[in-house]
């Protein structure tokens, strides 16, 4: 596989994940571009490897860390609007009220949320990927729960991760 | 009344927004012309200019494919010798009682080995660095970066820094021979600006330094036995002199246009007074020697400017100053610098070259090496990888193998990063034992 087939392929997938990590498209693109121009360099060993998709995610979730720390403090969040209000009722309102509570939470909190509710990880497995321990993991994921408002109650139906 | 929200709602919202139509051609054209021409300039908030210079990914290759062909004229070569000696044994630096283990990775091929540098003082008394424990950061304090320094081989860990203050990602910290420790903290200024703060310790505290007057912001990249600082200071935020800890082969820095940047020695003395060199007219301080001589990177025009290209500088203790012999049309860095050597390289849109400099007999010479290093002392010895796996100190003339914990594991798993003046001690990062990333060998 060359690198553009490969990149031809994949960047859509890379760019929503990159969105989900940032909240935001135009830095989202910049934390893929990034990581796609490194990855350039070294394709041949990376393509050789067993699973090259968990690879370069993985490196756009190091790149987004790293972009996010050097970024964060002069990128403005989107703000809630007086018409968003958490109203369940409102499919749409609500989600939008939730993206923009994620794009407030802290970064290890949002990057659990994502790897847990969107890649379908478990708490050990993204322990794993960010070397830290499992409680950690909990115990981020409940902090981004809690300040999302998602009943505790509700929250135990989908089991014991 | 409002439905409680589940976490299905939290994956729905997620699902929805990682659907994303996305132009393709247009980014892989980007992508082709940064793979092209190394550069790129980011505009932020159409107010702050910062080009990223990115030496980059492909550094490994390149130098991977053979090296330097020939010597350019004025230059002589350096090479691996054959002979070989004793191996270095190695021996991990615990961690302070009660601290977090890093988890560092060194895997292949990314190289990208966690967040820390290990420094150490020329006597390999003292060695320090910048534990990102999580690899990673929040606004939940307690897994901020902190800072350890080993005495003799015994851990403590130093005070967390003043309220706004976060250790520099990625940074490195410098240390002398009597334990002082100074390093680069980030924090944000009134209007929001990301900006690098000097800091040095003082007994059981740390003192932010002062910024000369005309910059606005400041970071430390070496420091004398006797207590004087060096750094640059410049009028935007700006990454220090020295090269980010991701660096294994590469470098990634960033220089804002049109702005202020020059070395700063700061007093050994209380007051911490700066003095600024403000000739060249852009220029950033690598490393200082002890009676006061500096080496850095400088530029007679802007720093954006490709009139004329990134020079390496040696800025005498009187404060003239000269360009250290280059390769024609090529920019270059300066990476470190002990007793009468230089260490640094040269590199264009197609090849980088490492070289080194004698700041007393003014040999200038080409090294046949894999790829950039840091690690060269008083005696001239280095530090360096033999290949992706390997790394060995060269010391008169014989070469020796830095072994890791545990041989067994495969894979890139060493890094050293800078060794004693008597080329007996060298500290790096050693990923094959988990719970032991920081190691000193003993040659």
């Amino acid at each position: 596989v060359t690198f553009d087939d490969w990149a031809r392929a994949k960047l859509p997938m890379l760019v929503g994940f990159a969105v989900l990590l940032t909240g935001d498209r135009g830095t989202a693109e910049d934390v893929v571009q990034e990581v796609l121009f490194r990855l350039y360099g070294r394709w041949s060993q990376v393509v050789a490897l067993e699973q090259p998709e968990a690879y370069v995610r993985r490196m756009v979730i190091n790149e987004y860390l790293s972009w996010r720390r050097r970024w964060a403090r002069i990128t403005t969040h989107p703000e809630l609007g007086e018409t968003v209000q958490s109203d369940h009722a409102d499919t749409h309102a609500d989600r939008e009220a939730i993206w923009v509570e994620l794009a407030r939470l802290p970064r290890r909190q949002r990057v659990v949320l994502v790897l847990r509710y969107y890649e379908g990880l478990t708490d050990v497995e993204i322990a794993g990927l960010l070397g830290c321990p499992h409680g950690t993991v909990r115990s981020l994921a409940s902090r981004a729960l809690q300040t999302l408002r998602v009943d505790a109650r509700i929250r135990e139906l989908m089991g014991d991760r | 009344m409002n439905t409680p929200r589940t976490e299905s709602d939290v994956q729905t919202t997620l699902l929805a927004k990682a659907d994303q139509t996305v132009d393709v051609d247009a980014m892989l054209r980007r992508v082709q012309r940064r793979v092209r021409g190394g550069r790129r300039r980011r505009w932020v908030g159409g107010a702050v200019a910062v080009a990223l210079l990115t030496v980059g990914a492909t550094l490994p290759v390149l130098l991977l494919r053979g090296g330097v062909s020939e010597t350019p004229a004025g230059f002589t070569r350096w090479t691996i010798p054959s002979g070989t000696a004793g191996d270095c044994t190695v021996t991990a630096l615990t961690m302070p009682a009660g601290s977090t283990v890093p988890v560092l990775h060194l895997d292949p091929p990314d190289q990208r080995y966690g967040r820390a540098f290990p420094s150490m003082d020329p006597t390999g008394r003292f060695v320090a660095v910048i534990v990102d424990a999580m690899g990673l950061s929040s606004d939940d304090k307690s897994t901020w970066p902190f800072l350890v320094r080993w005495d003799n081989g015994r851990p403590e860990r130093l005070p967390d820094l003043p309220e706004g203050l976060i250790w520099q990602v990625g940074g490195r910290v410098t240390v002398n021979e009597h334990g002082v420790v100074a390093g680069t903290a980030e924090h944000v200024n009134t209007y929001g600006e990301q900006e690098f703060s000097a800091l040095v310790l003082d007994g059981d505290h740390w003192v932010q330094l002062s910024v000369p007057d005309g910059y606005e912001t400041a970071g430390v990249g070496g420091i004398t036995p006797d207590g004087r600082l060096l750094g640059t200071a410049s009028t935007q935020p700006e990454e220090p002199a020295v090269a980010s800890s991701t660096d294994a082969g590469y470098v990634v820095m960033t220089s804002p246009a049109e702005l202020l940047s020059n070395p700063v020695i700061w007093s050994a003395d209380s007051a911490h007074t700066p003095q600024v060199l403000t000739t060249p007219t852009w220029a950033r301080a690598t490393a200082i020697a002890p009676d006061g001589t500096v080496v850095g990177e400088a530029k007679e025009t802007r720093p954006t400017s490709m009139v004329d290209p990134l020079g390496g500088y040696v800025w005498a203790p009187d404060g003239t100053g000269r360009y250290l012999p280059t390769l024609p049309g090529s920019d270059t860095r300066v990476q470190a610098m002990r007793g009468d050597w230089v260490l640094g390289y040269a590199y264009d849109s197609q090849k980088v070259t490492v070289l080194r400099w004698n700041l007393r007999t003014g040999e200038a010479q080409v090294m046949d090496v894999v790829r950039p290093f840091y690690g060269i002392n008083a005696r001239g010895d280095v530090v360096t990888m033999v290949n992706d796996n390997d790394a060995v100190l060269v010391r008169d003339g014989q070469v020796h193998r830095l072994v890791p914990q545990d041989p067994s594991v495969a894979g890139p798993h060493v890094a050293p990063s800078v060794l004693s003046d008597d080329g007996t001690t060298v500290v790096g990062i050693d990923t094959t034992t988990a719970d032991k990333p920081f190691v000193v060998w003993h040659c």
